[in-house]
């Protein structure tokens, strides 16, 4: 009898099937709550579970571990009422003393956890628990969608105690090789969920190493893949082009009045007419078309066009070069007989453009821009760092001129872009972290976003935003250049996939997926 | 090795360090339309991913990267002749500092400090300044071993029975070095510049694919390799490493002691 009993758990242990991606990087910690890289992100996600979330395809609000939620008091009061019979991952039962706990958490400001920073910005005057199953959320003033701030929170036991929600919890983690996650036993799902027994996450610190090991079969899917690879896995049909990404590639100029670079060029970027010629001169469709291989869009704004907030225009088209230098012209800029283009006082207009060497989409874009913006006369040196120098001109010495980057973690959703336009903001890419707005068009942005967030009235709220688009036409303090695709590699083994364009794209419902293994 | 195949490796290296003045300037130009295309009569090795086209870039890159790792190899060498003689004046205790000092030196990952300097310098360098800070870089890293040879060398000389007797007949330090040192060291010196250059070839070419060697708007060979790297890389792609193996392979025929054909007879 116990070899029979052997053979069958040795059966289920060969037949249960485990699904294996890549993780370029260790995670920077295991703690839910103080996740700020995207490697712990991903442990969190399969760890962790939320009161409610947002569905990756059709982007609507579901219950997780809330069953329902309702808004009251004139927008004022929210109430989640708790599922009923959900337990940790350790077994011990959950309720609403472990939201209130973990809410009161990231909400303070001393302990400043990076998982609270959206929801900091919320105005909550309190969060109680007054039943097991229920918890009540007060806000100072009415709040157009509040659940939607929730969808990312990550619920942890009071008791302290490392315990998770998520559909798995790890079972063994070898530091720069992988990560073993097991099934959670108390998956609130119930015993069918997840669907694999087992995820295996590599430690693969370089794309040529994570292609490697797709090629070679050990990967069942790769989260994001460049169009060079896209294009050459395109015949084996684990490909996936989900489309264009709020996500996009974007230039900003220093404004910051304090940066350590020359007087007169400082004038030249604050100067919107400047800033606006620029953005005219680049030629965006090429951008697309030749560094992303025609996998991504034309940069048009904040909002993708198929977006219910997107401000009705057309994609920006490069004007002609004539225009550009008659309109620097009219700022004082004018060209000389070299064909150089100088300001008034005679100075070359010659600019540095930063980004991270080693993205070669972006040292691409950058010899694309240098082309661009030298028909105008107007010279660009493209500059190559290794991240964490580029992230310390950026945020600490402010040496910069200019700065290509992607703009990532950000959706359609408006209330995930504020983190990036708010002047107060330590992601406000081209002034960060300002005591207040340095300029009437940036305290304008700042009122039209924190109004969008109170409106409740829809056609109120887009008109908001509409004018919030508008003031980013006119000042360009951020030039949008590509929309890059969403693109993934699926391995046709994987069943249950579904990859979509915001991240997590292929495993956002990893409790279904199932590997071939 | 025979003379002959030392000439033709040698003509080899002018062809290559010549090859720019083969191609039309325009080619410099990116084609916007003509994005990743295969040979055509226009383009012999067709265009890379931003219309330029390969022929020229290639050529362009093999001249640079040659000459920048000769000049590097020169300036080491140079460092190393002064160095090696310095230390070989340098008593035994001098010499239980200096040597393990120097092997210290040749094993640190200097290769780091690339990363560092390019941190720190002003963004609006340009494409040829910051060639000949990075060739300056790989000749500051390299001048260690040459130092060794040259010290060991000239202590060796110091002890020759002709040496004695050149300095018992009066002979002054200066005169001892132009006249009797100099003629020793300078095949030394030939052996290593030879040596160096291939090496320092190499190392930009590794730091080129990495993204941290010569910037992209001035072709080189580590940044021309990259394309190789890239999914989907065609043959013709691999041109720049047969330019780069050639370069070496040729650099090491030329640095063979050659045979003495007389003997041969």
């Amino acid at each position: 009898m116990r070899i029979f009993f052997f053979l069958v758990a040795a059966a289920g242990w060969l037949w249960a099937s485990e699904v294996r991606f890549s993780l370029r990087s260790d995670p920077r910690t295991m703690d839910p709550l103080a996740v700020s890289d995207q490697a712990s992100e991903a442990v969190r996600y399969l760890t962790t579970a939320r009161l409610v979330r947002v569905h990756a395809k059709t982007r609507a609000l579901e219950p997780e571990l809330a069953v329902s939620w309702k808004l009251s008091a004139g927008n004022r009061v929210l109430t989640f009422r708790l599922r009923p019979g959900v337990r940790f991952s350790d077994g011990s039962p959950f309720g609403g003393r472990d939201v209130v706990h973990t809410l009161r958490a990231l909400l303070d400001p001393k302990r400043n956890l990076p998982a609270g920073e959206e929801l900091r910005t919320v105005p909550i005057v309190s969060v109680e628990s007054p039943k097991a199953d229920e918890v009540v959320v007060k806000f100072a003033e009415a709040l157009a969608a509040p659940a939607l701030y929730f969808s990312e929170i990550p619920m942890v036991p009071a008791s302290g105690a490392g315990a998770g929600l998520g559909p798995f919890r790890v079972a063994q983690y070898e530091r720069g090789r992988q990560i073993r996650f097991e099934k959670n036993p108390h998956y609130w799902k119930g015993a069918a969920y997840p669907v694999a027994a087992a995820v295996v996450v590599e430690i693969l610190p370089s794309a040529e190493i994570e292609r490697g090991a797709w090629t070679a079969g050990r990967l069942d899917f790769l989260e994001t893949v460049d169009p060079a690879f896209f294009d050459q896995i395109a015949g084996t049909g684990a490909a996936r082009d989900s489309g264009p990404t709020a996500e996009a590639e974007v230039m900003w100029f220093n404004l910051n009045e304090n940066a350590p670079i020359p007087a007169h060029k400082k004038a030249w970027f604050q100067n919107r007419e400047f800033r606006r010629a620029v953005s005219r001169l680049v030629r965006r469709a090429d951008l697309a078309r030749i560094v992303y291989r025609g996998r991504g869009t034309g940069g048009i704004g904040p909002f993708l066009p198929g977006s219910q907030w997107a401000l009705r225009r057309p994609a920006a088209a490069a004007a002609k070069v004539e225009e550009v230098v008659a309109d620097l012209g009219r700022i004082g800029f004018r060209r000389d007989g070299s064909g150089v283009m100088r300001d008034g006082a005679g100075n070359a207009v010659e600019i540095s453009i930063a980004t991270n060497a080693s993205s070669r989409t972006r040292m691409q874009m950058l010899t694309l821009l240098q082309a661009d913006l030298g028909r105008a006369g107007i010279k660009v040196t493209p500059a190559g760092l290794d991240m964490p120098s580029l992230l310390e001109r950026m945020g600490g010495s402010k040496a910069y001129e200019a700065i290509v980057l992607g703009l990532t973690g950000v959706s359609d959703d408006p209330n995930q872009q504020m983190m990036v336009w708010l002047s107060s903001s330590a992601n406000h890419p081209w002034r960060p972290g300002q005591a207040k707005p340095g300029s009437a068009w940036e305290a304008e942005i700042d009122d039209l976003l924190r109004r969008q967030l109170k409106t409740v009235d829809v056609g109120k709220r887009k008109a908001l935003l509409e004018r919030f688009q508008r003031i980013v036409d006119e000042e360009a303090p951020l030039l949008y250049l590509v929309h890059p695709h969403a693109l993934s590699a699926v391995s046709p083994k994987l069943k249950n996939a579904a990859a979509g364009n915001h991240r997590p794209r292929v495993y956002w419902n990893i409790d279904q997926l199932e590997g071939g293994r | 090795m025979r003379r002959g195949t030392r000439r033709l490796a040698a003509l080899l290296l002018l062809l290559l360090g010549a090859g720019p003045l083969l191609v039309p300037e325009r080619l410099a130009e990116e084609d916007r339309e003509a994005v990743r295309s295969a040979p055509t009569g226009d383009h012999p090795l067709g265009t890379d991913a931003l219309g330029r086209d390969n022929l020229y870039r290639y050529l362009r890159g093999m001249r640079m990267s040659l000459s920048g790792a000769c000049a590097a190899a020169v300036v080491a060498t140079g460092i190393g002749l002064l160095a090696g003689f310095l230390l070989s004046r340098l008593g035994r205790g001098g010499m239980a500092f200096w040597g393990p000092a120097l092997d210290t030196f040749q094993s640190m990952p200097w290769y780091l400090l690339v990363f560092l300097v390019r941190a720190w310098t002003p963004l609006d360098t340009g494409p040829e300044q910051l060639t000949v800070i990075l060739f300056g870089m790989l000749a500051t890293f390299s001048w260690a071993a040459a130092a060794r040879t040259v010290a060991a060398a000239c202590r060796q000389l110091r002890q020759e029975p002709w040496a004695a007797f050149a300095r018992a007949s009066g002979m002054g330090g200066a005169q001892m070095f132009r006249r009797h040192y100099w003629p020793h060291l300078v095949p030394l010196a030939r052996v290593h510049f030879l040596m160096l250059t291939p090496a320092i070839l190499l190392a930009e070419s590794s730091l080129g694919l990495l993204g941290l060697g010569v910037p992209d708007s001035a072709p080189s060979l580590g940044s021309s390799l990259t394309d190789l790297l890239q999914p989907g890389a065609r043959w013709w792609e691999a041109a720049p490493l047969l330019l780069l193996l050639t370069a070496v392979l040729s650099l090491q025929t030329i640095s063979r002691r050659p045979t003495d054909e007389s003997k041969r007879t």
